[in-house]
């Protein structure tokens, strides 16, 4: 088992405990927190599975999971702007349960 | 070619100085600048559509580094056809939104449609997987910030929504590409396209990428998100929104199934592809026949459409050419003929809207003789969604309905004619209330007549496809990446 | 010994996740999920990926967490914290254990099938590094070789700031952090601070030839910004709304200027003039840094801070 490899699957791991966390809560910060999860585990497979296979350091992914890092924070703040003015205006932390639409 | 000719970056670069000008600029000065830039934008796409045309498709190396190191940008046909439909429309909507917005509001408009335009282009001309992720997000942001635009409850409550789905939506896509690229070790279509190996790898790649594609472009059932979103944000954005936004995905969805020859791969996927928009079809319409009000009625109907576009995967069939040809040519121009109907259908509702200042269905009595130019552009653009002859819808339906029959699928046949009759129901329910006589008239608000040619003139435009079907498919049809990986 | 490392952090990462998620206080699982951007920076030294390490913690940990953190200040001061959620019901409960276990079991199967690649851009990277201007292949990815997915990047952070201001309405609460008046706290600024900056400084002029750059240098000045803004030191209050406004915009615009002008010369967008692509995108990270450290202070001032303090409809009432 190589650094890479086990790197992988520690993002595979994340990206499952976030996509169930994502799923299953209802208030909107876990969510959040959750697909901030699922983008850290994305990281860990772009980097560790391009690595594993390259068999040599990369640049190219590892620029990429830069941009992609400042994306996922960018995403955070939006979302949290929009979350508090929802507080503000309902005072509460999730959406109405979806009807049957 | 000549470099600075190329009107390929200024696509980008319009936009994207619109956008950082408007946000500089004092308030009046803004919608001054935007015209400045809309106008050169429609120059720069002619330009484009003129080149490609003549010339063959145009490649574009950004900073001067070739794929695979660096990020190339192409335009064939297919591209060159969206470039030019999304500036139509946008620069419609921003005429529209002119007109329509209070200056305040409009201020803080003008620099989110830059982006939004700039992410657009970005999307049609890239040929680079990462590079459309980034792509796909600038996009989400812009739509996700015009949706909030309307700053009341429930814009607010639909902009959370579409923000999460589209969220999760573009995670699981670059989940995929981050396969793809350990499998392949390149992000560049074309040498994806040219190493593509078929292995477990790829295959959970492409679950991913379609999963996180089917819900951006909120195919039933990942559609939950669409109604509130569209039927909820302001008139303007509403047209952008369903006119262009959730085609932005789709785009890449169908380029991903053709260029990887997915559909050869893995026709049990297209198949499920069908059944998902039949799903669509059916569910859209029955829903926007129950609705209350009106932009939840148009919101539902852009749901059933989907549909009709995702019909055409399964009709994308190896063995049989000319069929999957109807099918390729047919849902290209499905989704353009409702770009054009569907921000026609939106901004004459939402001038409806303003006349009545009520947003159900119920208050539209009497508008078919207070405001039949704008019923008429209604009308227009809903003869193109139920697909009577002669519009565009009908041709694209038509072409679709003759690929089932001959790869044999008869049962999406079923499924498009079903469809209409749903279409033709929620279509003259609308007209139904129009014609109730009421003697509230006087207390209506009257609409700038501009906003109601703007409105009639894309729906215009989706009947006039019906003519002159054979310009964009010809276009479409030009040799390109994706006329060569077609059967 | 190194396996050894490795599989720790694995189990560590994931226990720590799994707290994050599944904790019933919200406030924990902030915290741990600040703790995890610091243990997954350890992960991306072990990766080879020091500069992902160092935006890890700045950005994802630090930034990410202070946001979190400031939200959950607000949720606890409008009492909407300790509101008893109810449970998410079962049939919630039962989807995400399915989809979750299914996404996994896919990736697991993607990840150990993996193919031999066919192309290896490192080899390109390292053909093409003498005529990127930098010497770090990173840099020279971000600003040379894929500076067109940067610039759309700085787009996005830009269009975030954009969304948060558009939102801002006058009725908006006054919610802000009161200052806090602690000479302590002052004294330590006043060391900190000027510490921060050079780090700052010093990251973005490392970008050039070892781990740093823009981002990293920008998040730190972000942080600087950040404590001052919490020690009641308000920028947003001392400069004019315009300044800040220009501020935010100035790294973009810097960039899409050098990407145009190289169109004027000639050029493709964005490809650096001969010889000049070392200086100019020394000139482009300058920028970036300073915008992107105003950014991310605005994001986190702008959903906090009192009406009558924000830019946004600055220039309305002149």
């Amino acid at each position: 088992m190589d650094t890479n490899l086990i790197f992988t699957l520690c993002g595979v791991g994340l990206c499952g405990l976030g996509f169930f966390g994502f799923i299953y809560h209802r208030h909107l910060l876990r969510r959040l927190i959750a697909f901030n999860l699922i983008g850290n585990g994305t990281f860990l497979v772009m980097v560790g599975f391009a690595q594993r296979g390259q068999g040599v350091t990369d640049h190219v992914i590892q620029a990429l999971v830069l941009t992609g890092i400042v994306v996922a924070v960018a995403a955070t703040a939006l979302g949290l702007v929009l979350i508090r003015r929802w507080f503000q205006l309902k005072g509460s932390t999730q959406l109405p349960e979806d009807d049957a639409s | 070619m000549n470099m600075i000719l190329s009107p390929i970056p200024w696509l980008l670069v319009i936009p994207l100085a619109g956008a950082t000008l408007t946000m500089l600029l004092p308030y009046h000065w803004r919608s001054a600048a935007s015209v400045v830039g809309i106008f050169t934008q429609l120059m720069a796409s002619v330009i484009l559509w003129y080149q490609v045309t003549h010339y063959g498709p145009q490649f574009y190396a950004m900073a001067d580094w070739q794929a695979p190191l660096g990020i190339s940008l192409r335009a064939d046909g297919l591209a060159t056809l969206f470039v030019l439909m999304s500036s139509l429309v946008a620069s419609a909507c921003a005429f529209y939104a002119h007109h329509y917005l209070s200056l305040h509001k409009r201020a803080n408009f003008w620099p989110l449609l830059w982006f939004l335009w700039a992410s657009l282009n970005g999307i049609w001309l890239a040929a680079d997987t990462f590079n459309l992720y980034v792509g796909l997000e600038l996009l989400t942001f812009a739509a996700v910030g015009l949706v909030a635009f309307a700053s009341d409850e429930r814009s607010l409550e639909a902009s959370i929504r579409y923000l999460y789905a589209a969220l999760l939506g573009s995670m699981a896509y670059l989940l995929g590409v981050a396969l793809l690229y350990g499998a392949q070790g390149t992000l560049a279509m074309d040498s994806l396209a040219e190493t593509w190996q078929w292995g477990p790898t790829t295959q959970v790649a492409v679950t991913l990428i379609l999963g996180g594609l089917l819900l951006k472009t909120a195919v039933f059932p990942l559609h939950t998100w669409l109604p509130p979103a569209h039927g909820g944000a302001l008139t303007p954005v509403s047209a952008l929104l369903s006119a262009l936004v959730i085609k932005a995905s789709f785009y890449i969805l169908l380029r991903f199934w053709i260029e990887f020859q997915i559909y050869q791969f893995l026709p049990s996927l297209s198949q499920l592809l069908g059944a998902l928009g039949a799903g669509a079809i059916l569910w859209g319409g029955w829903m926007a026949l129950r609705q209350t009000h009106l932009k939840m009625v148009v919101a539902y109907s852009t749901v059933a459409q989907i549909g009709y576009m995702t019909l055409m995967f399964p009709l994308l069939v190896a063995e049989n050419s000319e069929a999957s040809m109807l099918a390729y040519q047919g849902g290209i121009l499905m989704l353009l003929a409702h770009a054009f109907a569907k921000a026609g259908m939106f901004l004459a509702a939402g001038n409806l809207i303003f006349c009545t200042g009520k947003p159900d269905l119920v208050s539209l009595a009497g508008m078919s003789r207070y405001r039949p130019l704008n019923i008429f552009a209604f009308g227009l653009a809903g003869v193109s969604l139920m697909g009577l002859p002669p519009s565009g819808g009908f041709n694209a339906k038509w072409m679709l309905l003759q690929s089932s029959f001959m790869s044999g699928q008869w049962w999406w046949i079923v499924v498009l004619l079903l469809g209409s009759l749903l279409s033709a129901a929620y279509i003259f329910r609308v007209f139904a209330y129009t014609y109730q006589e009421t003697d509230a008239l006087d207390t209506y608000k009257r609409p700038r007549l501009s906003l109601e040619l703007i409105a009639l003139s894309l729906s215009g435009i989706s009947i006039l496809l019906g003519f002159a079907s054979l310009w964009p498919l010809e276009m479409i049809s030009l040799p390109g990446p994706v006329m060569e990986a077609l059967p | 010994m190194n396996l050894l490392i490795d599989l720790t952090l694995l189990i560590g990462i994931l226990a720590i996740a799994f707290t994050c998620i599944v904790s019933r206080s919200l406030f924990r699982s902030v915290v741990f999920f600040i703790l995890l951007g610091l243990m997954l920076a350890i992960g991306w030294i072990r990766l080879g990926a020091p500069d992902i390490a160092l935006a890890e913690a700045a950005i994802g940990a630090g930034i990410t967490g202070v946001l979190l953190l400031d939200t959950l200040g607000h949720l606890k001061k409008t009492g909407n914290l300790e509101n008893d959620e109810p449970a998410p019901s079962r049939k919630r409960l039962v989807l995400a254990i399915v989809s979750s276990f299914t996404l996994v079991g896919l990736l697991l199967w993607a990840v150990f099938n993996q193919p031999t690649p066919a192309i290896n851009i490192h080899l390109l990277v390292t053909e093409a590094m003498p005529e990127s201007g930098v010497s770090h292949p990173i840099t020279a990815v971000l600003l040379n070789f894929r500076s067109y997915d940067t610039l759309l990047e700085v787009g996005v952070l830009v269009l975030a700031v954009l969304v948060g201001l558009a939102l801002q309405t006058d009725q908006q609460a006054q919610d802000s952090l009161p200052g806090l008046p602690n000479p302590l706290l002052h004294a330590c600024l006043t060391l900190l601070i000027p510490a921060m900056l050079i780090t700052s400084m010093y990251l973005l002029w490392a970008g050039s030839d070892r781990p740093g750059g823009a981002f990293q240098a920008g998040a730190m000045l972000a942080a600087a910004f950040i404590l001052l803004h919490i020690s009641g030191i308000k920028l947003s209050s001392q400069v004019s709304h315009r300044m800040m406004q220009a501020g935010l915009l100035l790294g973009f615009g810097v960039f899409l200027a050098v990407a145009t002008s190289s169109l004027i010369g000639g050029r493709p967008l964005l490809a650096y003039p001969e010889g000049g692509a070392g200086m100019l995108i020394l000139l482009i990270e300058l920028a970036l840094t300073l915008s992107i450290g105003l950014i991310l202070l605005s994001l986190f001032t702008i959903a906090n801070s009192p009406p009558h303090q924000t830019y946004q409809g600055g220039d309305h009432g002149h």
